[in-house]
């Protein structure tokens, strides 16, 4: 167990460092720079900046450079946003953006789960038809329309939610709901089969001869295998939630880390983009690690040896 | 199951009972607007976009400052001056009064500290050409001479300043509200370094200070107590929003979260205009948008195909039908907001297709062509630049036959490709820096840094010399309308249209204009309290 732990420790170093690196010469390979603008400037102002950002350097000492800063936990000044660091901006943003998708994970969970549950247990009834039905809608409506119906209800039509900004608890109300509606639908699915395919095993059918309640058999037999497509599923898209989505924060107007992703790259800001990065992979590794050992602690099957 | 709408339905009713303007949750009196992004940096001497212009200009003062209708340059921190009858010393008086955010006078060290911050190569300021009109500006920022006692910046006294250029510049008053040349306060630079912005470190001396700095979500301001011209200084708070969608700004003005926004989504305008909404102004803005030709390429560089293919564009067609704002048809470059300049009037200032057909076929037979090579045009990735191309290639391969495809570029790609002039045809839209015909058209000088056409005339470069020495206005506008005559029969250039801005402003909130460099000094914006109450009231 412990040399499972150290071994995929050390795997982990080892794609991250891959990662990093592969994005850093991607970022220099891509055309225009981050301080290109259509205003050109005098070359010797170009020079002035590029000399004050390290940019005059050959790209191998930029990366040495680069890494070395890394690896003392300092992501550098932005290119863009020159009076802030890296390091402010993702903290700052993965506070908003957490926060958010924390709601919205549980508040999918919360819902999708029992949903899942009744579709399971009343397979091919007019209820889990309905349930069915509904995921589809929810899996297919993107975000970049689902966002600004329910602003156009919820904020226009009917006042009652702000239509963007984060000033109260009020809110976070649509974004949280807008985000969660996809996972809601794919969760209530992933439940859904899993439970269909462990009630068809013969311990589940033993149960129910012995005569068990409903709730025993669903909560004491079935959940621990049950949600395993679940778990699986949960790792990777814990990362996706909290690291924010750039459509989310661009329909609501919230600060959080995922417009730095796609506004950093489109401004070369290669700082932050790599800030950015870094620390989505690292969550995504983290996650994924998380998931297998709650996977080990709950699938009697699998086995780390 | 079916509990459950009947319960959403009473949250929400429940909710909707509490419901607020949430306008009217700030304290009377507060301001709250869209400044459309996040500012990259409040340093005036390093700020770059216009989002961070608009924070200096609330924060900081400069020696001059404008007019907020007319930006006509009024007096800032300098109360009176005197230019020498050469044109080349400048001599402020500095009010006595001008205190920054501390309590300490703002003197005139604070300035020449200012200036030559600015002009070291190390500050590494993008706009520090902006001070290459005082006298070796440039060859310090070049780090030609390292001694700053060469500058043209002399303190006479605490409260003089005397500054000498390279030449007359007779728009220099103009220049100096540029934010890039507002005053910053040495000793906190120092002290704080890259932090010295934050709002527990900054020190100011402008009408407002920050309180507040929240990364893309709002900055929050208070009428600075210091500054000399407090009582005219009418909010009590100002709140700006780094909103950069268009449809989330509108929704939020919709819903009452902000006063001002701007510009208003394309898809809303048809509807505002149809309409006649009062609170959608259209105000003209010092922006031109064409197309700039590669004159270096075998078919291009022939004037008259050059202008066949500008002669067969509808302008009118194209501001009516598709940009519908208000904007107008451009057959010139200089927009129409300049003072004391009447542009050329053109050869041509409509569609004529015979001519353009004749004018084709004699640049093809100059150039010993037997047909027109194959040619694109590029244009940045946008829905509108877009709808344009789309609109004009159509109109080039139905009146001239000629098989113009369009593509587009991501813009860091497109910029590129400009600056490497690996393009035929692309589109460009340049926002004057100062209310002056020049900053357009220096920029077709031979070589010049935004040229990129390979364009060069020696006339068109000597009027454009002449003009910048000579100190007539009259005479100088002259120089430069025949050299925009020269541009534009030579077209290198296409001009299409002239921009406008579109805005729209809550009744309540006065004091607010549009002009035509969409500055804003929100000292002069106020809120009208009986007007406020009505509207919520309706």
């Amino acid at each position: 167990m412990i040399r499972m732990i150290i071994s995929r420790l050390f795997q982990s170093l080892v794609t991250l460092f891959l990662i990093v690196t592969f994005s850093f010469f991607m970022m220099r390979i891509a055309p225009g720079g981050p301080f290109d603008s259509e205003r050109n400037l005098p070359p010797e102002i170009e020079a002035n900046i590029m000399a004050k950002y390290r940019l005059d350097l050959p790209i191998m000492s930029q990366y040495v450079y680069y890494m070395s800063d890394v690896a003392k936990g300092d992501l550098g000044l932005s290119f863009r946003y020159q009076d802030h660091t890296v390091n402010e901006l993702i903290f700052e943003g993965a506070k908003v953006s957490f926060t958010l998708g924390a709601f919205a994970l549980l508040f999918a969970l919360i819902v999708g789960v029992p949903f899942g549950i009744i579709g399971a247990r009343r397979e091919e009834s007019v209820l889990d038809h309905m349930i069915v039905t509904t995921t589809v809608f929810g899996i297919s409506i993107p975000n970049l329309v689902l966002g600004p119906v329910l602003v156009m209800l919820f904020a226009i039509l009917l006042p009652v939610f702000p239509a963007g900004g984060l000033d109260s608890v009020r809110s976070y109300f649509l974004p949280v709901l807008t985000l969660s509606i996809f996972y809601m639908a794919y969760i209530t699915r992933l439940t859904r089969v899993g439970f269909i395919g462990i009630g068809k095993r013969e311990f589940v059918v033993t149960a129910k001869a012995k005569g068990l309640s409903e709730p025993a058999i669903i909560f004491r037999h079935m959940f621990r295998g049950g949600i395993l497509p679940l778990v699986s599923f949960l790792g990777p898209a814990a990362a996706g939630i909290l690291t924010g989505s750039i459509v989310i924060e661009k329909i609501f107007q919230i600060p959080g880390i995922g417009q730095h992703f796609v506004q950093g790259a489109l401004n070369r800001d290669y700082t932050l983009v790599m800030g950015v990065v870094v620390f989505y992979s690292a969550l995504i590794i983290t996650f994924n690690f998380i998931i297998d050992l709650v996977y080990l602690a709950l699938d009697p099957q699998v086995k780390y040896r | 199951m079916k509990r459950i709408p009947a319960v959403v339905l009473l949250i929400l009713f429940c909710m909707s009972c509490s419901r607020q303007v949430p306008i009217l949750s700030h304290e009377i009196g507060t301001v709250i607007v869209n400044n459309q992004s996040e500012p990259e940096t409040i340093d005036p001497s390093l700020y770059t976009g216009h989002p961070d212009a608009t924070i200096v200009v609330q924060l900081f003062e400069g020696l001059i400052s404008f007019n907020p209708q007319t930006l006509e340059p009024v007096p800032g921190v300098a109360e009176e001056w005197n230019i020498s009858p050469d044109g080349l010393v400048y001599t402020f008086h500095l009010r006595k009064t001008a205190r920054w955010s501390d309590g300490k006078p703002v003197t005139a060290s604070d300035f020449k500290y200012s200036l030559i911050r600015l002009l070291r190569p190390e500050t590494a300021s993008r706009y520090a050409y902006q001070a290459y009109y005082i006298k070796n500006g440039e060859s310090f920022n070049k780090g030609e001479i390292e001694d700053k006692s060469e500058l043209g910046i002399e303190v006479i006294d605490a409260h003089t300043l005397k500054i000498t250029l390279e030449s007359p510049t007779p728009y220099f008053l103009s220049l100096l509200f540029h934010p890039t040349l507002y005053p910053v306060r040495q000793d906190v630079v120092e002290k704080y370094g890259t932090d010295w912005t934050r709002p527990e470190n900054i020190v100011g001396n402008g009408p407002f200070v920050l309180e507040k700095w929240q990364l893309q979500k709002e900055m929050l301001m208070t009428p600075n107590p210091h500054y000399w011209d407090i009582k005219n200084v009418k909010p009590k708070k100002l709140i700006f929003y780094p909103i950069e969608n268009n449809l989330t700004a509108y929704k939020m003005y919709q819903a009452d979260q902000i006063m001002v926004t701007q510009p208003v989504p394309l898809a809303s305008i048809d509807k505002l205009i149809a309409e006649k909404d009062p609170e959608l102004m259209v105000a003209p803005y010092f922006t031109t948008y064409f197309y700039k030709i590669n004159t270096t390429l075998p078919a291009l560089k022939n004037k008259n195909i050059r202008k066949a293919l500008s002669l067969v564009i509808d302008r009118n067609q194209i501001v009516e039908k598709i940009l519908k704002a208000g904007q107008l048809p451009a057959w010139t470059l200089v927009p129409p907001e300049t003072t004391h300049y009447d542009p050329p009037v053109p050869e041509h200032t409509k569609v004529d297709i015979p001519e353009a057909k004749k004018l084709l076929r004699e640049g093809l037979a100059e150039e010993k062509l037997e047909a027109f090579p194959e040619t694109r045009l590029l244009y940045n990735t946008s829905e509108a630049h877009k709808k344009l191309a789309l609109a004009v290639t159509d109109m080039w391969r139905e009146h001239l036959g000629l098989n113009i495809t369009p593509y587009n570029q991501e813009w860091k790609v497109f910029l590129k490709t400009e600056n490497n002039m690996d393009y035929q045809i692309i589109r460009q839209g340049w926002v004057g820096d100062y209310l002056d015909p020049n900053t357009f058209l220096d920029l077709f000088v031979t070589n010049g840094g935004n040229n990129n056409t390979g364009w060069s005339n020696a006339d068109y470069d000597r009027l454009i010399r002449n003009a910048a020495r000579e100190q007539n206005t009259d005479a100088r506008m002259d120089l430069l309308e025949k050299a925009e005559a020269i541009l534009i029969d030579e077209q290198p250039i296409i001009p299409l249209y002239f921009y406008v801005m579109t805005i729209l402003k809550k009744p309540y909130l006065k004091g607010y204009y549009g002009n035509a460099m969409d500055l804003h000094n929100y000292k002069h914006a106020y809120i009208d309290v009986t007007e406020l109450n009505s509207y919520y009231k309706r």
